[in-house]
């Protein structure tokens, strides 16, 4: 059974416009001018239990809303959901006890009191009780190795180690869905490969369906199965991790810093961003060329000091996606009817 | 030395008007904070005004001698508030280690901090203390200048308190609360009649939390000129900001040497 | 359906209790008011002594009572948690949206948190300004029918300035700045909560005032109980206090109702 089903779900904003000044102030008061945005349009997708799923996109690209419709913040302009058998805008009550969600940024917990106070709160507004809470804290403890500082105030925390105790706070009452609205963000790389690894546990170990938003590709790479792509509100790829891998995400760019200045260079077989004295950054199509072939090239003219390898950003990847044709039996663009 | 004190008023000056400027450019808003401010200090004499259709005078002083009062401590409080705003937020500068700032610049560091920062809705203080000043009668363009010039020398007193209070935070780390209680105290004893208070209590008045020279003697000047208390005044208020000064120097050399950040990692 | 109702009740006690509990996690702060109302009894101790003397009276009573009386606005006052910030910037920033999504009520949440922090501030401030006040100006003799009224009068009226500041804290769906409502409605108490004065003390045109408006049954209604009680006043008192509750309460509901639309359309 699909625990999260959605039919053309579509949102659209009426912001009022205002010009400046008080006399602008004024007329808005009068004659009110609405500028509509669209920030998700007609979007329709199926999730089952136990997925590990990703929505990603740029900034803007319509992520959030579209969470905040499915935990019944928003109620949409068009379109259908159901989250658990529940229309999560008309049920927002009663799915609250079977949905669990982390916003990135927002805290659920006291700053100034330990993280275990406010997982005694949370229990009691989840009403856990006794002996079922307490078992549930252990488990969950174990869960996400909280034990060092679950006694220490939360404002002494670090931002990994908070994030950690947010989502384990957000699964206390065995929700059977977690949204995780960009949990990694602000993360150091160490802080990063932890909260993957415990949020894949979990999915692992408790079954639970996980809908995660981000926009770091790193984090699609290493956590997720299945990967929805949005961008200006519509979806433009639903497929899997590893397709999108193989056909997508093989594009690198490398950081070269010379050990002596190198004026002149030429890459054939890769896109040479930027090139100074100093260094080079460049684009590599790791499945139209290998790597090797590549720096190969660059160590015959150039001496290097340091060279570091990175994803490229994901606003390149889904220019990517919107700029490659399909091909044939490519998944994409899944439920426009 | 006479360049020196005419440097020391250009460089007030400029960070007046700048801070000025800066208020002013969200007319709005500075407008408002001004009104609130006055209508804020209104609703104090209140009471007042209540309690005097009860009573004739209160150990000697009527309706009026309270209404220069209160003149006097919003003039005072203005005083500080507009020309020494830094003294507000001085604590929370030395805890967090902003006076390296100051300390990398070429102008005398306590002058400059506490110059840094101006509160526009003090303005709301200083013409409700000029209203309340011309409500109580005999305004005169004499008169309005003493008034200024007592009220000047009241939030140099008041300013020169708050630095020697905030000055803790050299030796005890964040002590803002406290700092902030003797503030507090000071404002309050200088909002009351000087008569009602014991003797003993007059004089901590007169010393320790000198609520006498933010607004009893400006009273007192100002309904019956003397020149012994006009003197007393200006005298005292040269001490305490020599004093403040002193001590605010003293704290320095101790973050100067560094020692300020074991208080730090220990808060 | 009764075991729910419990339930929620026992959420709403824990929420209490942790607000309690983060209150006093830093003690320094939370004496720091004690100070402050240490500091204004003496001086009224000195300023009603220097007024009344030995004979004289206000609305009744001697400079003894004006100071008791004076204990127990001042605790009111001083006691009342901020919550209402905490609120209206959830409101103007949009994170409200995110409390929604929790099984509880958010206007529940906040009265418990509001009520959590004002009993342990309460109890704080008047042993402390109790001590203060019997070594100055001497004891306050209640009878003890009168502490069961007036504890009946707090509760009521920590009620009543929990529904006022929360209705102007929703302010915050509708306007931008809704600071000075705030700074507004702290000088009125001065005025016509009866801060200093009980407000029959007051010239007719204010009393009037006074007694139409909300405020003193915040603010004052459990002092007056204290230190001048007469069975035909209380239960007025706590009329006027069920009254207002239950008006301000209508407010609060409504207002929320119509505020929370907005963010079901229009998002944070």
């Amino acid at each position: 059974m699909a625990v999260i089903e959605v039919q053309r779900l579509q949102k659209v904003f009426r912001a009022k416009t205002k010009e400046q000044g008080l006399r602008g102030s004024l007329k808005a008061l009068w004659r009110p001018t609405y500028n509509e945005i669209i920030a998700v349009k007609e979007i329709s997708f199926r999730v089952e239990t136990g997925e590990l799923l990703a929505f990603i996109g740029p900034n803007g690209a319509g992520k959030s809303t579209t969470i905040k419709m499915l935990t019944g913040i928003l109620t949409p302009t068009a379109g259908t959901a159901s989250v658990l058998g529940m229309v999560p805008w008309e049920k927002r009550r009663q799915l609250a006890y079977v949905i669990g969600s982390v916003f990135g940024q927002k805290s659920q917990l006291w700053y100034h009191l330990p993280a275990l106070d406010s997982f005694r709160l949370l229990g009691s507004i989840y009403e856990l009780e006794g002996k079922t809470y307490e078992k549930r804290l252990a488990q969950v403890v174990e869960l996400f190795e909280l034990d060092e500082f679950i006694k220490t105030p939360v404002r002494k925390l670090s931002l990994g180690q908070r994030m950690r105790c947010e989502i384990a706070a957000s699964i206390l009452h065995r929700p059977k869905v977690i949204f995780l609205d960009e949990p990694t963000i602000g993360l150091d790389v160490v802080a990063k490969l932890k909260i993957r690894e415990l949020i894949k546990r979990l999915n692992e170990e408790e079954k639970t369906t996980i809908f995660l938003t981000s926009h770091d590709a790193g984090d699609i790479e290493q956590l997720c199965r299945r990967v929805i792509v949005v961008n200006h509100g519509e979806m433009i790829l639903d497929t899997s991790t590893s397709y999108l891998k193989h056909n997508y995400l093989t594009t690198k760019i490398v950081n070269v810093r010379f050990a002596a200045p190198c004026p002149d260079l030429t890459l054939s077989q890769a896109e040479i961003i930027k090139h100074t004295e100093k260094g080079v950054k460049f684009r590599v199509d790791t499945k139209l060329v290998s790597i090797e072939n590549v720096l190969s090239e660059l160590f015959a003219q150039a001496h290097t000091a340091d060279i570091s390898v990175e994803e490229p950003p994901m606003e390149e990847i889904i220019r990517d996606i919107y700029g490659r044709p399909a091909e044939a039996g490519e998944q994409n663009a899944a439920g426009w009817n | 030395m006479l360049t020196e004190a005419k440097n020391t008023i250009k460089f007030i000056s400029q960070y007046f008007s700048a801070n000025l400027q800066s208020a002013m450019e969200y007319r709005g808003a500075f407008l408002s904070q001004v009104l609130f401010m006055f209508l804020n200090d209104l609703m104090l004499l209140f009471f007042w005004w209540v309690l005097f259709t009860k009573v004739e005078s209160l150990g000697g002083w009527n309706f009026q001698h309270v209404l220069l009062l209160h003149a006097a401590v919003s003039g005072s409080f203005a005083f500080q508030a507009l020309l020494f705003g830094g003294s507000f937020s001085l604590s929370r500068t030395i805890a967090e280690g902003r006076l390296d700032f100051y300390l990398a610049l070429p102008k005398p560091v306590l002058l400059h901090v506490l110059v840094s920062r101006s509160a526009p809705s003090a303005w709301g203080d200083l013409a409700f203390g000029l209203v309340m000043f011309w409500l109580a009668g005999s305004p005169s363009p004499g008169r309005i200048a003493a008034f200024l010039l007592l009220t000047f020398a009241g939030g140099v007193v008041m300013a020169s308190f708050t630095v020697l209070a905030k000055s803790l935070s050299f030796w005890l780390g964040h002590s803002s609360g406290l700092a902030d209680q003797l503030f507090e105290a000071l404002l309050s004893f200088s909002l009351y009649p000087e008569g009602i208070f014991s003797a003993g209590t007059r004089f901590l008045l007169y010393t320790l939390i000198p609520a006498a020279f933010v607004s009893y003697l400006p009273v007192k000047i100002l309904s019956e000129f003397s020149a012994l208390h006009a003197l007393l005044l200006i005298l005292f208020a040269l001490g305490i900001s020599l004093l403040a000064r002193f001590v605010f120097y003293r704290g320095l050399k101790r973050y100067e040497s560094g020692n300020l950040v074991a208080t730090i990692a220990a808060d | 359906m009764q075991l729910a109702g419990t339930r929620a009740l026992h959420k709403y006690l824990r929420v209490a209790e942790v607000s309690l509990t983060n209150r006093i996690v830093y003690v320094a702060d939370h004496l720091a008011s004690s100070l402050f109302l240490i500091l204004i009894l003496f001086i009224f101790s000195q300023l009603w002594r220097t007024v009344l003397g030995e004979g004289g009276e206000i609305a009744g009573l001697d400079s003894t009572r004006m100071l008791w009386y004076m204990l127990f606005t001042e605790v009111m006052t001083l006691s009342t948690p901020n919550s209402h910030r905490m609120v209206s910037e959830e409101v103007k920033s949009g994170d409200i949206a995110y409390k929604l999504v929790r099984p509880y009520s958010y206007i529940l949440y906040y009265f418990a948190v509001h009520c959590g922090e004002f009993a342990i501030r309460c109890l704080t401030n008047l042993t402390i300004g109790a001590v203060f006040a019997y070594f100055v100006m001497g004891p306050l003799p209640v009878h003890w029918a009168q502490l069961l009224w007036a504890a009946l009068s707090t509760c009521l009226a920590a009620a009543v300035n929990f529904l006022m500041s929360f209705s102007l804290a929703l302010l915050a769906f509708w306007l931008e700045d809704n600071r000075p409502f705030f700074w507004i409605q702290n000088k009125m108490i001065f005025i016509f909560g009866g801060l200093f004065i009980p407000v029959e003390a007051y010239p007719a045109g204010l009393r009037l005032a006074s007694y139409l408006l909300p405020l003193r049954y915040g603010v004052s209604a459990p002092a007056r109980l204290l230190v001048d009680f007469n069975l035909a006043m209380a239960c007025q008192l706590l009329t006027g206090q069920i009254i207002w509750t239950a008006l301000l309460g209508l407010l609060v509901w409504a207002m929320f109702r119509k505020g929370v639309r907005r963010v079901h359309v229009n998002g944070g």
